[in-house]
């Protein structure tokens, strides 16, 4: 029981954060702050939801699956795979333009996954629960001016606390005898943070844009209680009025604030350039291992029982880090002229680097986390005018991204370390369809 | 007997919870835990007690009317696992081996491999740990009764016949094990006191360099080694940077309330082989249980390792295997 308290708990950020948000944010290396022009604003800017026209409607599916290893040997590290709905919708009030938008994301394996690992136990820690979760986002918008934008919203996690209670008799020495009551009353609650954003247009061709997503840090709580006698029916109990409670209490789904940076640049009709440097807050991460409390009153033999001991947790050391991003847009097909264009079929490429923000694991802890280099390429058509209904464009895009995790040694200190000495490497292969609709 | 009745009722309340509430340790987990690395100390977890399979969990080598003791295993390309151990009676004390198909399985007949025919043997030899180099197999063995020492017997064919070294015994000491490095041997063994564990090199294996103490028994009350330390095993492997990292394996005595000899198997590595750390704090690496555990034999592999060793049930030896993680 002691172990299956421990074992609950725990995750990291949302799976958007992982790789991006719409197949054409993550072809152009997720450098978005400035670019998005789809209803993935919601996540990258809100400030560019005041910037769209009518009502944007963004489905999406993707798949990642990552391939990472230590000590050359697979960790079988779950795929990820999920839906996003966007939705954005422009208006006007007291006489500005304002927008509003709401994004989802459903993974379709576990809405959210809490798993709680001793601190010893390897595991990537980044990439471990990390897509596993529902993403909720809503946002609001407001053109200031032809040129500035600012938006904000609040992003919404979910966090969980319950309590599991048996009542009853406990069968001694038989517990298959035992009678007890099952009560369980557990919250998925929901905890939100911030998301702000601004975007300046310095120049019809230019772009600069900035945003800041808040940090939460989720508790898991969640409890498992016993109370009532012990003993044979029919008999007088061995213990009566027994209680046996316990409690994990884990840091769940860490999600680190950031500051992001962007510019987004038409150098001509036909090549855009984006690029981002996002500031990423890892040093609040705090060590996700679950903390047990225990209280027993089992009578006469509670002097006996030995709790699980107040293990002290680590340190994690992690520290922040700053990520560049590069994206490039290329118009390469058009049919119908620049005003009245028919069809048109954008290439895309990106790129982005993102040093790991975990030290290296010298200790007892094992959170590996390696460098990370990310390419990406991604094809979009746009359909002008499709039909008498779909009067507005049709686009649908893909993405197809490489994640390598350069290679890592993790030097232990003491020769006794039960893990012994690490070495981490791998790669995650991601791939999105999106279509966005117009009305 | 309060202990016992406390752990009981709290097993009971364990149970209870998981029949009630269809929760427990076994659910199906999240990917992420596959082939993870292991340093080799264990701890070691015996193997559970399972009727639908033909072995005698956790026993794997057994023979009536004998005692079987100190494992020397070496697994096979086939996955099979070699074991070279004592056999013990109250006549004579031999090396027989057996091989074990796999740790669910029961082993197939034993056979004898060495008895004592040498005069300082004193009609018995116990102990084995041997060196495998292709077909030339050299056998480390312990002999003796009132001045016990070490001796060695070469084979080369593979170690189906051995001869006994003409020199022997080649060293005062007792459990002799014997290991390859990168650039020659080590024999260790515990000293005939079994008060600590001694360490020699050796170039090619002709003749061993002087002593050095790695492992002194700790003496102190309630540690698994507070009267003696007996048969070591050496596991020599590399860090990452190419460092040498020494892993003992060895059995630790303590004395139980009627004054009987415990044995318990203990775990100290060192990068280099020269200051050492005990694991888990000196503490036993896998549960002794009522009829302790000695004479260990480590198997390990990159993400799973198996520890042989021995037990002595009802004054008779037993070969029994835990396995990591």
């Amino acid at each position: 029981m002691v172990l299956l308290c421990a074992s609950i708990g725990v995750g990291h950020a949302n799976p958007l954060d992982m790789f991006g948000s719409g197949a054409r944010g993550a072809s152009m290396g997720g450098a978005q702050t400035a670019a998005s022009n789809d209803a993935s604003a919601n996540y990258y800017n809100p400030a560019l939801l005041a910037t769209l026209e009518g009502t944007e409607i963004d489905i999406e599916y993707r798949y990642a699956l990552p391939r990472l290893r230590l000590n050359g040997k697979d960790l079988g590290v779950d795929e990820a795979r999920g839906t996003r709905l966007a939705l954005a919708m422009t208006g006007s009030l007291a006489g500005l333009k304002v927008a509003s938008g709401v994004s989802a994301y459903l993974p379709d394996q576990s809405l959210s996954r809490i798993r709680s690992l001793s601190e010893q136990q390897p595991r990537f820690v980044l990439y471990d629960n990390r897509p596993q979760r529902i993403f909720l986002g809503v946002n609001f918008a407001v053109q200031l001016s032809e040129k500035l934008s600012v938006g904000g919203g609040l992003g919404y996690l979910t966090t969980t606390q319950g309590d599991l209670t048996l009542r009853g008799r406990v069968g001694f020495p038989d517990a298959s005898d035992s009678d007890l009551r099952l009560a369980i009353d557990v919250d998925v609650a929901t905890l939100a943070y911030p998301v702000a954003g601004i975007a300046y247009q310095l120049r019809p061709w230019l772009r600069v844009a900035a945003s800041y997503r808040g940090g939460v840090q989720p508790t898991t709580d969640l409890a498992v209680n016993i109370e009532g006698d012990i003993g044979a029916e029919g008999l007088e109990p061995i213990v009566a009025d027994a209680k046996v409670a316990l409690r994990s209490i884990s840091l769940s789904h860490f999600q680190p604030s950031e500051f992001n940076a962007g510019v987004d640049a038409l150098l001509s009709e036909r090549l855009r350039v984006a690029a981002d440097v996002s500031y990423i807050r890892w040093s609040q991460f705090a060590n996700p291992a679950a903390r047990l409390d225990s209280e027993f009153n089992l009578g006469q033999f509670t002097e006996l029982i030995e709790p699980p001991e107040d293990a002290v947790l680590a340190l994690t050391r992690f520290h922040d880090v700053v990520i560049p991003r590069l994206g490039v847009e290329w118009l390469v097909h058009r049919r119908g002229s620049p005003s009245e264009p028919g069809r048109e079929v954008h290439l895309r490429g990106g790129y982005s680097y993102e040093p790991s923000p975990a030290p290296e694991q010298i200790d007892r802890t094992n959170f590996i986390d390696n460098d990370k280099h990310t390419g990406s390429l991604g094809l979009g058509l746009t359909l002008h005018e499709l039909s008498s209904i779909l009067v507005r464009p049709i686009s649908f895009d893909g993405s197809f991204a490489f994640t390598s995790l350069a290679e890592r040694k993790h030097r232990k200190l003491s020769p006794v370390d039960r893990i012994g000495d690490l070495r981490s490497s791998g790669s995650v292969w991601q791939a999105i369809l999106s279509s966005r609709m117009r009305f | 007997m309060l202990n016992r009745l406390s752990v009981r009722l709290v097993t009971t309340l364990c149970v209870s919870l998981s029949l009630q509430c269809g929760l427990g340790p076994f659910a199906e987990e999240g990917g992420g835990s596959q082939n993870l690395p292991q340093h080799g100390g264990g701890p070691f977890t015996p193997l559970p007690v399972d009727f639908d399979t033909p072995a005698d969990e956790p026993y794997v080598v057994v023979k009536q009317t004998k005692s079987l003791l100190d494992p020397s295993v070496e697994e096979q390309e086939d996955g099979t696992f070699l074991i070279h151990f004592t056999r013990l009676d109250e006549e004579s004390s031999e090396i027989w081996k057996a091989v074990l198909p796999g740790i669910h399985e029961l082993s197939g007949e034993i056979q004898p491999v060495l008895s004592a025919d040498q005069d300082w043997e004193q009609g018995r030899v116990r102990s084995v740990s041997l060196l495998r180099q292709g077909d030339r197999v050299t056998l480390y063995y312990e002999g003796g009764v009132s001045e016990r020492s070490i001796g060695r017997a070469v084979s080369i064919d593979g170690g189906e016949t051995y001869s006994k070294d003409s020199n022997n015994p080649i060293v005062e000491g007792i459990d002799p094990f014997i290991t390859q490095t990168s650039d020659g041997q080590v024999l260790v063994y515990a000293d005939r006191q079994n008060q600590r564990i001694e360490l020699r090199e050796s170039d090619g294996g002709e003749s061993f360099g002087p002593a050095r103490e790695i492992l002194r028994a700790s003496f102190q009350e309630l540690a698994i080694d507070s009267v003696g330390v007996a048969a070591p095993a050496l596991r020599i492997t590399r860090t990452i940077d190419g460092q040498e990292l020494y892993g003992l394996y060895y059995t630790g005595w303590s004395l139980d309330n009627d004054d009987e000899i415990v044995e318990s198997i203990g775990y100290q590595a060192s990068f280099g082989g020269v200051h050492w750390e005990r694991f888990i704090e000196g503490e036993a690496i896998v549960d002794p249980g009522l009829f302790g555990s000695g004479g260990p034999a480590p198997v390990i592999g990159p993400v799973s390792g198996l520890l042989f060793y021995h037990q002595k049930r009802q004054g008779r030896g037993r070969i029994t295997v835990a396995e990591s993680p």
